[in-house]
């Protein structure tokens, strides 16, 4: 018999004990070091070349912060609207399923930049337009703050998506789930929720961080209802730097190290559900 | 068979990339404009063709120093560093001439004196100019000197992709004013009478220019010695009397 090592004791120990994916460092995985890896080119080029990256960087500092709250906001808004949106398109009472396949289908058929546009620029005027037709003075008076017009905007597109998510997750679980539950006396929310929605979640979540991701660069869109984020403030400080190569890259760059750095996040919460159910 | 079709379709198709990859450029000068700043430069609604003062102007010179231009009509901020890195030979698109865009593209002689003003709704009356800017929401075009004049006086900025949304979200009460040059103003302010005022005087003295990209300083030559023939021709009177009387 030839063998290339004898494993030691340890290793033996090692490999008895190792259940894939259950210790805390493998869910951290290698492409953390592509993370590092973006991050650390920002870093080089902001140090190499201060002006004009590590000028445009802090001016986009403010930026930055608008993309990840009206991106982390507008999720939080997202789960919810889907998860109401799913139970109501998988209810029994027709008018839940109906309104609910209604609002997926508009919502979809339009394109996210044409429904923010729609939200800052004609909702409100719609808005005011009722105010002075009936008479209500507060409604007359309303003005629209972009950064919630914005993700109010994504939420109701997004939430059409992530309507559909859940759907197709809570229906992977096979019936007899819910019959079972409810043949041992749990009512509806009951077994949806101690049932049906924990073996769904495992189902739903890499979509769902696939949605973060998506929604994170697609909150760019929100840019051009006025909001201050991260887009606009790199074509702000383009346009009076007159620097494409240097500006656009850095933009390109820094959304990269959020979405890797999201994706990474997601991945690592799925692996955790993953093996709490093995 | 199968394989020499797919080499002959793959050389065909390598071939026709190459060609029109070439053929871009067909030796006319590529002016930039953005075109949604009326009166200067727009649609028009029904040929969906560039028109407006600089149009004319341009197509006036161009005619005079025998050159063959083609007008490309692309965004505001794009076009100055499109110019600044000259993926477009010239611009003309109501440009003031400034030091800071001087040191990226040459410039034209002037051809046209302009100026910022503020605009707000009719019923406001809190408002009176420039000075009462400060802390405001006020709306401009990203990257134009109305942008750049209200950062300077310490208004709250909003920057809109095209002047246009500006206007309209001052119409609809999300912002309290919009800094843009006069003449472009006037022109909205004209076209909703019942709804917008300025307030205050023109507060800058700027001056429109063509640019130009800094690798082809011989067209700044032949674009000045175009506008003084069509200026000694009476060209801008008249083209001020066609676009901008109907608004002043």
């Amino acid at each position: 018999m030839q063998r290339k090592s004898n494993p030691t004791t340890q290793d033996v120990e090692k490999q008895i004990a190792y259940i894939p994916g259950a210790e805390p460092s493998a869910r951290i995985d290698a492409w953390w070091g592509l993370v590092l890896g973006v991050a650390g080119l920002v870093a080089i080029l902001c140090i190499l070349w201060p002006d004009p990256y590590l000028k445009m960087v802090v001016f986009m500092l403010d930026g930055i912060l608008v993309t990840i709250l009206v991106t982390i906001s507008s999720f939080i808004l997202i789960l919810i609207a889907g998860l109401f949106g799913a139970l109501a398109r998988l209810s029994t009472i027709r008018f839940f399923r109906g309104s609910s396949t209604l609002y997926v289908e508009i919502m979809r058929g339009i394109p996210l930049m044409v429904q923010l546009l729609w939200w800052y620029f004609a909702f409100p005027a719609i808005i005011r337009g009722l105010g002075d037709s009936l008479g209500i003075p507060a409604l007359s008076d309303y003005s629209a703050n972009a950064i919630v017009m914005g993700i109010m905007g994504l939420t109701i597109c997004y939430g059409a998506y992530m309507t559909e998510i859940y759907r197709a997750g809570i229906q992977s679980i096979p019936r007899g789930q819910m019959e079972a539950a409810r043949s041992l006396g749990m009512n509806y929310v009951q077994a949806m929720r101690y049932v049906v929605l924990p073996q769904a979640i495992r189902v739903i979540l890499p979509p769902v961080g696939n949605e973060f991701t998506a929604l994170l660069k697609d909150s760019s869109l929100v840019s051009v209802v006025v909001v201050a984020d991260m887009t606009r403030r790199a074509r702000e400080f383009i346009s009076t730097n007159f620097n494409p190569i240097s500006g656009w890259t850095m933009l390109a760059l820094l959304y990269l190290i959020l979405t890797l750095f999201s994706a990474r996040v997601a991945s690592y919460i799925e692996k955790k559900y993953s093996t709490v159910q093995r | 068979m199968k394989r020499q079709f797919v080499l002959v379709f793959t050389f065909v198709t390598a071939l026709s990339l190459l060609l029109a990859a070439c053929g871009g450029g067909g030796g006319k000068i590529q002016v930039a404009t953005d075109a949604t700043w009326p009166p200067f430069e727009m649609l028009d609604e029904n040929t969906k063709e560039l028109i407006g003062f600089d149009i004319d102007l341009m197509k006036a010179i161009a005619e005079k120093a025998g050159l063959d231009i083609e007008f490309v009509n692309v965004s505001w901020d794009p076009l100055l560093s499109g110019m600044a890195t000259c993926q477009y030979d010239a611009a003309i698109s109501a440009m003031t001439i400034t030091e800071d865009r001087m040191k990226e593209f040459a410039f034209s002689e002037p051809y046209f004196a302009a100026g910022q003003i503020v605009t707000v709704r009719i019923d406001n009356t809190d408002i009176t100019g420039k000075d009462s800017l400060p802390g405001r929401k006020v709306g401009a075009q990203l990257g134009t000197t109305g942008d750049i004049q209200g950062k300077d006086l310490g208004a709250e900025m909003k920057s809109y992709d095209d002047i246009g949304l500006a206007f309209q979200d001052l119409m609809n009460g999300q912002i309290d004013a919009v800094i843009a040059d006069n003449p472009l103003a006037l022109g909205y302010i004209a076209k909703n009478a019942d709804k917008l005022k300025t307030a205050g005087d023109v507060f800058t003295d700027e001056n429109y220019g063509i640019a130009v990209c800094k690798d082809k300083p011989e067209l700044v030559e032949q674009f000045n010695n175009g506008l003084k023939a069509v200026q000694e021709e009476g060209l801008i009177e008249d083209l001020v009397a066609k676009w901008l009387q109907s608004n002043q």
